[in-house]
This record gives structure tokens, C-alpha cells and sequence, in this order.
């Protein structure tokens, strides 16, 4: 893939939260970008920052709250310096974005067809072609019995379905990108499997870019292209599916793979990674990882670590600069 | 042979469902017919769909709830027979530890109450109460500081350890384990999951896992019972059904379950149609066979009986029955 197929970039994104007591770095320095037609999973544990990127992205955070630093780069334009209403035209009709619980995002008062009917209107579509348009993608995201459904309200559908009915909410518009915030993570694994297989077709068939929100690596290993990992609001490492599953260089990444259950109990026990998260302000320099890691030194602690490239699609931050080898 | 823990013969939890002029005429069958029988020492998994009745046999079990019919025979002793001794004796041999710990532990209790009450409401006195809630939390690896603590102070790995703590207070010798890290994060879910099996090596327990997560599964339990809509499909050794399902809704279930390792994403998969369906309007005969690719008519009248393939290895389909013959 070459240059021109960039779709969306970060450059150094910092969110602080304002508390009590001075500001909470959430998000320290993202860069990353992603490709048209490309899916890309942000993967980390609760805390890390993944869900404030993606709606730093949108702008869809508490407001008055936060201060979002650095640039978004989506097709040309800085998101970060638009104003509201310039924002508008973005979400939903650039960038779509799907959430964990699709009851939270449905209302319960109107039909889901309605509901997808009201975005397709916002681009100035005649009624009745909207309304052929919902049904249309109601097929689409391969809902049972499409012409029935569109009159369904969201408590008569399944979870599954209702997940459907958010994918073709957003695909309605045509976005170039999807950003999907644990979007299986209310489904059992059989409707998991089936809402996969659906975005994995609609990236094939409309080349849309995904940015795929997840904690959960059988996910990543089952649908993502390339994969940033992140830990207490930063970017540790970034690569290629396989770059992360068979080569992990940072010591955070190469603890995960070994702490996920691969194995049976016969072969050992699982690693585990001690300690717990630092508390984020942001005047703090030093690895955000240095209390935890086995490899730190007096460095890793005052010195924030360089990003090293372990090939063009491969980075990780860290001072080592051959990649973590041993196990710890 | 190995010595029963758990036996379960038909048992049967139905729940009535009212058609809304007060008069029931339909049930819910959570637990529709089911036998299995857990060994002393032994791990088993139990896998389902939401909705296919792995909380209410847990419940069944514990006695949280009656059941409709059929018997839970608990160390020897058949509960439905039980006298009031027997019972409340049985209710510190087995201990419950549920999916989110937050929700379960009293936030305006100190976690050193949490764990006592137990022991107070069986007659301990508080002085060895309190040593035996110390004891507890040795167990689980924390620091005996942590008694003074409140349940908002603690991180969910923590309050998971103390809900453990609580389980094992009274020496149980069955712990059912509902879901016990899924609400967890992949490095404290690891640290519980060892946790869990040292504790059953070193008390000599004997643990039934409830939970959706095959991986998880995989990784700590000897045996795998997989449930669907009230029924148990297929049950037997862990690598046996993992590497040679039986029953086509275990194939299903195997298939769809994510991967851990992104080069077997290529590999062909059958996937499965549908989604589960309502355990008020069960399908007649197999409750599956609506998804079943190798459904045939007598699936849909009768239904099967389980068909042990192996010492320790149960089929509720057709099919096995074919294949074994």
C-alpha cells in the first residue's frame, strides 16, 4: 500500500483529563495511521486510553473536561483544529463509529428502521428512497426476514441483531471509516463469529477502514491487519498482526501473549504480570511500564523511551534496543 | 473408578411463565433433563450460549432454587432426602464465588465482615472467625491489611481474591465458579486462573467452572460439559472434545470460538446459522436440530439419549449413536 492510501493519522495525540488535583495524562503522545480498507485493532487493558483515542477522534468526550493536543489527520484535513459544525459533516458521514452496548445506542421508543432511516435523511435523500435505502441495508448486514425487521423496535431483536442494526446505521452513509468500540463484547461467541464475518465482508466490499477498540486478542488474532498495543495511555507497540503474535518486543506486549490462556494446565502455569497501573499526571517523564518491568533500569525511570523500528511496519518504545528476547 | 462429588440423575428446573392473566400454562426449561456426574478432585468446564441454563444448574446445585425434579446426590447424600442437618452441613461443603465481584460484596462492609459472615451465621465464635478469615486471606495471597479495607478501595483482581477468600472460608470441598474472570483483564485474569488451580491442588478441591470463554477452559479444566438450551450436549475429557467434538453444536461452538493465534485465521470454518432459540418455545424433539446441518426427521420428534463413548465421555446425539454401533 502505498502513501496516497492513508486514510486517517495521529501525530504525538495527548488527552488530559482535568481532575481534582491537575491534569490526568489519559493519552500520551498516539501516533499512528491507518489505511483505506484496513483493519487496525487498538488492544490494551481497561485504562489504557483505547476508548478515549477513538473518541478523542470524534471529539465525542465529556466536555469542558479535557484538552486533546496534537493533530488527526482524516483525508487531508486536521480534525482537531474543526469547528463543531464542521465536525458534524465529519461523523457519520466520514467517520462512523459503533459502541459495545447496542441497546444504549438504540432507542427504545422508535423502530430500528426508523432510527437508520433518520441518519440516510441527514444527506438529503427523499423519504421513500431512504426507506427502500434501510431495507436495503438491512440485506446488507444480512438481518433475517430485512422487510419485516425494519419494523421491529430494538426490544424485539436479539443482541446480535441489534448489533446488525448499528452496522448498517453506519454503513448506511457510506463512511470511509468504522470505528468500532468493543463490538462484541455483549455477544456470545457463535453471534461474535457471525458479526466478524459480516465486517470482514464489508471491508472487502466497500473497502471501508475499520479502527476495531478491543481488550480481547482472540478478536485481534482473528480479524486484525496490523495492531497497536497500548498500555496507560500509550502507544507500547505497533505492527503487523503477526509482528505481534510471533515477534513481541516490548516487555509489556511479550508478558500479554504469555499471560493469555494458549496453553492447557499441563504445560504450566500461565505468566503473570505484577504490580499495578502508575497513576497518570502528566508531568511524569520515564516508561509508564518501568514499575512493572523486569528489565528497568534507573533510565527507564526518568528518561521517557525512544521508538524503535524493528522494520518498516514494526515499532516498539522502549530503551532496549534489540526487543526484549528473554522471558522475565 | 473415582469417587462422585456431584451426581446429577434427570434433573429438571422449570420456571412457569405466566400468560399475563395469572394462570401459567407454559415453563421456561432452564434445566431440562440433566445427568452428570463430577468426580472428587476433578475440574469441570461448563460451556453454553447466555440462555442455555449454565446459571440456573449452578443455582440447582447450590440450592439457591428448588427443583422441579429429579436428584442431586452431594457427597453420597441425596439432597431431596436430606434432613435439615444434613442440608445445612452440605451448605459448607459446596461454596459459590460469582462473575462480578463488585456487585457481590457488601460495599458498606469492611471485607474482614465479609468473609466472617459465613463463619458467624454456622456458629463460630468471632475470635476464631477472624483467624479463620486471616487464614482465608493468606490463601489467596494477599496481605492480612487488606481485612480493613472496603470493597471500593480494592481493584477488581483484588476483590475477585477476597470473593475466593469468602468461598473458602468454611472448607468447602466443591467451589463453583461462575464466570470467575470475565470481568477481569487478561494479566489479572492470568493471575487468577493460577490462583485457582494452586488452591485445588493444595485443598484437594474439586471446582465446576461456569463460563463462555473455551480458551479459559481449555487452560484449567480436566472435563468439559457443554450445555444447550437446558440440555447437556456432550461431556467428556477436555483435549478429547476439543479435539474431536461429537456433538455437531459443540463443533459449532469450537469453530466460533476466537483464536489465539492469528496464522490459524485461514483455516475453513463452520459456522454456525441462527442464533440460539428460546427456552420457552423449545423445539420439539432434539432442542437443537433447527441448526443442525445433519438434522434428520427423527430429530425432530424424538428426543436423543446420551451416548457414552467413552468412560468419561457423553454424546446427547443421534449421530454418536451411529458411529459407536
Amino acid at each position: 500500500m502505498g502513501e496516497n492510501s492513508e486514510l486517517l493519522r495521529l501525530n504525538e495525540l495527548c488527552v488530559d483529563y482535568k481532575v481534582k488535583d491537575g491534569y490526568l495524562s489519559a493519552v500520551r503522545n498516539v501516533s499512528f495511521s491507518i489505511n483505506r480498507g484496513e483493519i487496525f485493532a487498538i488492544v490494551g487493558e481497561s485504562g489504557c486510553g483505547k476508548s478515549t483515542v477513538a473518541h478523542a477522534i470524534l471529539k465525542l468526550l465529556p466536555e469542558h473536561n479535557e484538552v486533546i493536543r496534537g493533530e488527526i489527520w482524516y483525508d487531508g484535513r486536521d480534525l482537531n483544529g474543526l469547528s463543531e459544525k464542521e465536525l458534524e459533516k465529519v461523523r457519520g458521514h466520514e467517520i462512523g463509529m459503533i459502541f459495545q452496548n447496542p441497546l444504549d445506542s438504540l432507542n427504545p421508543v422508535y423502530t430500528t428502521g426508523k432510527q437508520v432511516q433518520e441518519g440516510i435523511l441527514l444527506d438529503n435523500v427523499p423519504k421513500a428512497e431512504a426507506w427502500n435505502k434501510v431495507i436495503e441495508m438491512y440485506r446488507d448486514v444480512k438481518m433475517p426476514d430485512a422487510e419485516k425487521r425494519v419494523n421491529s423496535y430494538p426490544h424485539e431483536m436479539s443482541g446480535g441483531m441489534r448489533q446488525r442494526v448499528m452496522i448498517g446505521m453506519m454503513l448506511a452513509r457510506n463512511p470511509r471509516l468504522l470505528i468500532a468500540d468493543e463490538p462484541t463484547t455483549a455477544l456470545d461467541v457463535t453471534i461474535e463469529a457471525q458479526i466478524l464475518k459480516l465486517i470482514r465482508e464489508l471491508r472487502d466490499e466497500h473497502d471501508t477502514a475499520v479502527m476495531m477498540i478491543t481488550h480481547n486478542f482472540g478478536l485481534v488474532s482473528e480479524i486484525a491487519d496490523r495492531v497497536a498495543v497500548m498500555y496507560a495511555g500509550e502507544v507500547v507497540e505497533i505492527g503487523t498482526v503477526f509482528d505481534i503474535f510471533d515477534e513481541p518486543k516490548h516487555p509489556y506486549t511479550r508478558r500479554l501473549m504469555q499471560a493469555l490462556p494458549r496453553t492447557t494446565k499441563a504445560q504450566g502455569r500461565l505468566k503473570t504480570i505484577d504490580g499495578s497501573v502508575p497513576r497518570l499526571t502528566n508531568h511524569k517523564k520515564g516508561c509508564r511500564f518501568a514499575n512493572r518491568c523486569a528489565y528497568a533500569t534507573e533510565r527507564c525511570r526518568t528518561e521517557d523511551p525512544p521508538v524503535n523500528d524493528v522494520s518498516p511496519s514494526h515499532s516498539y518504545r522502549c530503551f532496549s534496543e534489540q526487543g526484549v528476547k528473554e522471558n522475565g | 473408578m473415582a469417587e462422585a462429588a456431584i451426581e446429577l440423575v434427570d434433573l429438571k428446573k422449570y420456571f412457569p411463565v405466566s400468560n399475563g392473566f395469572g394462570r401459567s400454562r407454559s415453563y421456561a426449561k432452564a434445566v431440562d433433563g440433566i445427568s452428570l456426574t463430577i468426580n472428587k478432585g476433578e475440574i469441570v468446564g461448563l460451556v453454553g450460549e447466555s440462555g442455555s441454563g449454565k446459571t440456573t444448574l449452578a443455582r440447582v446445585i447450590l440450592r439457591l432454587t428448588d427443583i422441579t425434579s429429579g436428584t442431586v446426590i452431594f457427597d453420597g447424600v441425596d439432597l431431596s432426602k436430606a434432613t435439615r442437618a444434613q442440608m445445612k452441613e452440605m451448605r459448607t461443603k459446596v461454596s459459590v464465588v460469582f462473575q462480578d465481584p463488585a456487585s457481590n460484596l457488601n460495599p458498606r462492609e469492611t471485607v474482614l465482615s465479609s468473609i466472617m459472615r459465613p463463619l458467624v451465621i454456622h456458629g463460630i465464635n468471632r475470635k476464631d472467625a477472624k483467624e479463620m478469615a486471616t487464614k482465608a486471606m493468606s490463601l489467596v495471597k494477599m496481605d492480612a491489611r487488606y481485612l480493613y479495607s472496603y470493597p471500593h478501595q480494592l481493584s477488581g483482581g483484588q476483590l475477585q481474591r477476597i470473593a475466593i477468600a469468602r468461598a473458602l472460608v468454611m472448607n468447602p470441598k466443591v467451589m463453583i465458579l461462575d464466570e470467575p474472570t470475565s470481568a477481569l483483564d487478561i494479566s489479572v485474569q492470568a493471575q487468577i486462573l493460577n490462583l485457582l488451580l494452586d488452591l485445588q491442588e493444595q485443598l484437594g478441591l474439586t471446582y465446576l467452572v461456569i463460563t463462555h470463554d473455551l480458551n479459559v477452559i481449555r487452560y484449567i479444566s480436566d472435563r468439559i460439559a457443554v450445555m444447550y438450551l437446558g440440555r447437556l450436549v456432550e461431556f467428556g475429557p477436555t483435549q478429547e472434545v476439543l479435539d474431536n467434538p461429537r456433538h455437531p453444536y459443540t463443533k459449532g461452538l469450537m469453530a466460533a470460538s476466537p483464536i489465539l493465534n492469528p496464522h490459524d485465521r485461514g483455516r475453513e470454518k463452520y459456522m454456525m446459522e441462527g442464533e440460539p432459540g428460546s427456552l420457552i418455545d423449545l423445539p420439539s424433539g432434539c432442542h437443537f436440530h433447527p441448526r443442525c446441518p445433519y438434522a434428520t426427521e427423527r430429530c425432530r420428534t424424538e428426543a436423543p439419549k446420551d451416548v457414552r463413548i467413552s468412560e468419561l465421555h457423553q454424546v446427547n446425539c443421534f449421530l454418536a449413536e451411529k458411529e459407536d454401533a
